[in-house]
């Protein structure tokens, strides 16, 4: 298992269209991708596990990944919160 | 029935009862749970082409912004934790699928209700409408949408789904009232980008509305009359008759040119929110676009419009002017206009808070998006920036720097765009309307904001019905403090606008052309009507009722005077 600790670099937190992002990247792993927040665990492949973390600018997720793909699943999700989603 | 009118006009026709419940589908036992999963995963796929299929029909401009929504039901359609909810129902406890996907629908709405967070709070929507669109399909029963409608109809619903105003039928859709519905929901940016009158607020809207009955609605004071008595029907009558005839009258100040009898030029501008505004601000006769309230554009999306979008709404516009000016307000976000995606935290005092210039300077990558879309449509027509409430020197300096900063980006890139930057700034803090001497010397042009400055200058609520009074545009007060930002404006040789609610109220139109106030910016029903009034005033007989009505001390005497004058 990977764990890593991610911030949230765009401005405007966790919308619809960057969890729609994170979960076609999430999903395109065999490997878990789940975030603990405040003793609930969140996945970050369903559309609702995404929003429902209500995360915002500027918060950091300890997120870990395991599976069989998870050193690449994790470095690729990586780059995506560095990118801010792919938001300007 | 009494609401809060959010878009004026008033209009009577046969009541459009959308009263879809996701949550009378009744619970039932079945006895094979297996081939029942099936079937939901049947009407699963069947839902999942029919969002594809509304994406495919949707206009390009619109989208970027809207069919992020339908995209975002499209992820909803394939989540674990919905559809394990869903199959747990059916399987284990062997309830009908539609009952099923009530009840998982109902959990995630009662979760993000009761959030600390807005934007969360208007996710609810999509589930309301996702389950809602399941059921349909599984029932095999239609599904109620705006795009069917065939006669004349004021739609009464508890709010408005995307599915369901994806397709509105404009012209058959004369009215909207809602239950629910804040000014900044959904439903009511599309009546307003619509023209379409609509109240929302309206108390148990839903159990007194009867579909089919005639009503009356006026979008301006919130009322709603249902049956209405026949001598209710001729009040309307006389208004539609009125307004009809207004029109007519009207129609020869649509293309006339705007001068004074003794041959003073201005010109009367609009005020927009969208692209779609631009036929009808033409068709009316207006001379250019005065106030684009960018903010619609952020408002109407559930992201944040790229640069590339919004450069494709300020240029086609630019294009469709053919020359006339474009004044383009920098995001004025804060206040009573709430962003949902730029979570602006609830303050105490939002008017008074991190609003427009305030949180734009506070955002470069934000702004910068911005300033570059308006720079690159100026390659198109005749651009130009206007900051909203400033108040101090140094941002418009740091705005103008900027600016010369993404115009050399672009330029680096060999991106097309204007070579000029053309700034100018609403007059709408006390701050600037005091020192207007100054900040003449840093703008292209002012714009004069009579709303915010009104409530302002008095220091009353705009929102609170009770200081009303105090924010009438007739307060002498309101009137020198006009006048002085118009003497600035002309003694450092720039235009002076108005573009708020004030420049077309009727017996002080004469008043801005004595003041010499260059342009008039107002809203699109009302360019032939404030053109046909600076036709029929003569300039010097204005100034000299100007000069009488400086001399009064109350907002009553300068009303009571200007409807003597002026009829």
């Amino acid at each position: 298992m990977i764990a890593m600790e991610l911030k949230i670099l765009n401005e405007f937190g966790i919308h619809a269209r960057v969890a729609s992002r994170i979960v076609r990247c999430a999903g395109s792993f065999a490997s878990s991708v789940c975030v603990k927040k405040e003793g609930e665990v969140f996945d970050l492949k369903t559309v609702l596990g995404v929003i429902t973390l209500n995360a915002k600018y500027g918060e950091s997720l300890t997120i870990e990944v395991e599976g069989p793909d998870e050193a690449e699943a994790a470095k690729t999700l990586e780059e995506l919160f560095a990118m801010k989603f792919g938001e300007n | 029935m009494i609401g809060i009118g959010v878009v004026p006009g008033m209009a009577k026709a046969k009541t459009y009862l959308l009263d879809e419940d996701a949550f009378l589908d009744e619970k039932k036992i079945v006895d094979d749970p297996e081939t029942e999963y099936q079937r939901f995963l049947a009407a699963k796929e069947v839902c999942a082409a029919q969002l594809e299929e509304i994406m495919k029909a949707m206009p390009e401009t619109m989208a970027a912004d809207s069919r992020e929504i339908f995209d975002y039901q499209l992820l909803l359609l394939e989540d674990t934790g919905f559809l394990g909810m869903i199959r747990t129902a059916v399987e284990n406890d062997h309830t009908n699928c539609e009952y099923a996907v009530t009840i998982a629908a109902q959990k995630y709405i009662t979760l993000f209700e009761n959030m600390d967070n807005d934007y969360l709070k208007q996710r609810t929507i999509d589930m309301v409408d996702i389950s809602r669109r399941l059921n349909a399909i599984l029932t095999g029963r239609e599904q109620k949408t705006l795009s069917g409608i065939m006669e004349d109809s004021i739609v009464a619903a508890e709010d408005l789904t995307p599915s369901q105003t994806a397709g509105i039928n404009r012209d058959r859709v004369k009215g909207i009232l809602l239950e629910r519905g804040g000014s900044s929901s959904h439903s009511v940016i599309i009546a307003r980008a619509m023209d379409i009158p609509c109240i929302v607020g309206i108390t148990r809207l839903l159990d007194q509305a009867v579909h089919g009955e005639t009503v009356i609605m006026n979008g301006t004071t919130g009322e709603v009359t249902p049956n209405p008595t026949p001598e209710q029907i001729r009040e309307y009558e006389v208004y539609a008759a009125k307004a009809e005839l207004e029109k007519q009258q009207l129609d020869q100040y649509r293309k006339c040119k705007t001068e004074t009898l003794d041959g003073a030029k201005l010109q009367v501008y609009a005020n927009i929110t969208s692209e779609t505004d631009v036929t009808a601000l033409l068709e009316n006769g207006g001379e250019g676009v005065g106030l684009f309230r960018t903010e619609f554009l952020y408002m109407a999306g559930e992201t944040l419009p790229s640069e590339e979008l919004q450069y494709k709404v300020y240029s086609s516009i630019a294009k469709k002017l053919e020359g006339k000016p474009l004044i383009i307000r920098t995001l004025d976000a804060g206040g009573d206009k709430n962003i949902a995606s730029l979570g602006i935290e609830k303050e105490e005092n939002p008017f008074l808070g991190y609003r427009a210039i305030r949180y734009c300077l506070d955002h470069p990558e934000l702004f910068k998006m911005q300033i570059a879309a308006v720079l690159r449509a100026g390659a198109w027509g005749n651009t130009a920036f206007m900051l909203p409430m400033i108040a101090t020197i140094d941002e418009v300096r740091r705005t103008r720097a900027m600016a010369e900063e993404v115009q050399a980006e672009l330029a680096s890139k060999g991106i097309p765009h204007t070579a000029t930057i053309r700034m100018g700034m609403m007059v709408e803090t006390p701050a600037a309307a005091f020192d207007a001497e100054r900040f003449a010397r840093e703008v292209d042009f002012f714009s004069i904001g009579t709303n915010d400055l009104t409530q302002y200058l008095f220091a009353a609520d705009r929102m609170n019905q009770r200081v009303t009074g105090l924010n009438s545009y007739f307060q002498p007060t309101l009137l020198r403090a006009i006048k002085h930002i118009c003497q600035c404006g002309k003694q450092n040789g720039i235009e002076v606008d108005i573009c708020g609610q004030a420049g077309e109220i009727p017996s002080l139109v004469p008043i801005w052309v004595a003041i010499g106030i260059d342009n008039l910016s107002v809203s699109i029903p009302s360019i032939p009507r404030v053109r046909k009034i600076i036709r029929e005033t003569r300039k010097s007989d204005a100034e000299a009722v100007l000069e009488k009505v400086l001399e009064l001390d109350t907002a009553q005497e300068v009303e009571r005077f200007l409807g003597q004058q002026f009829r």
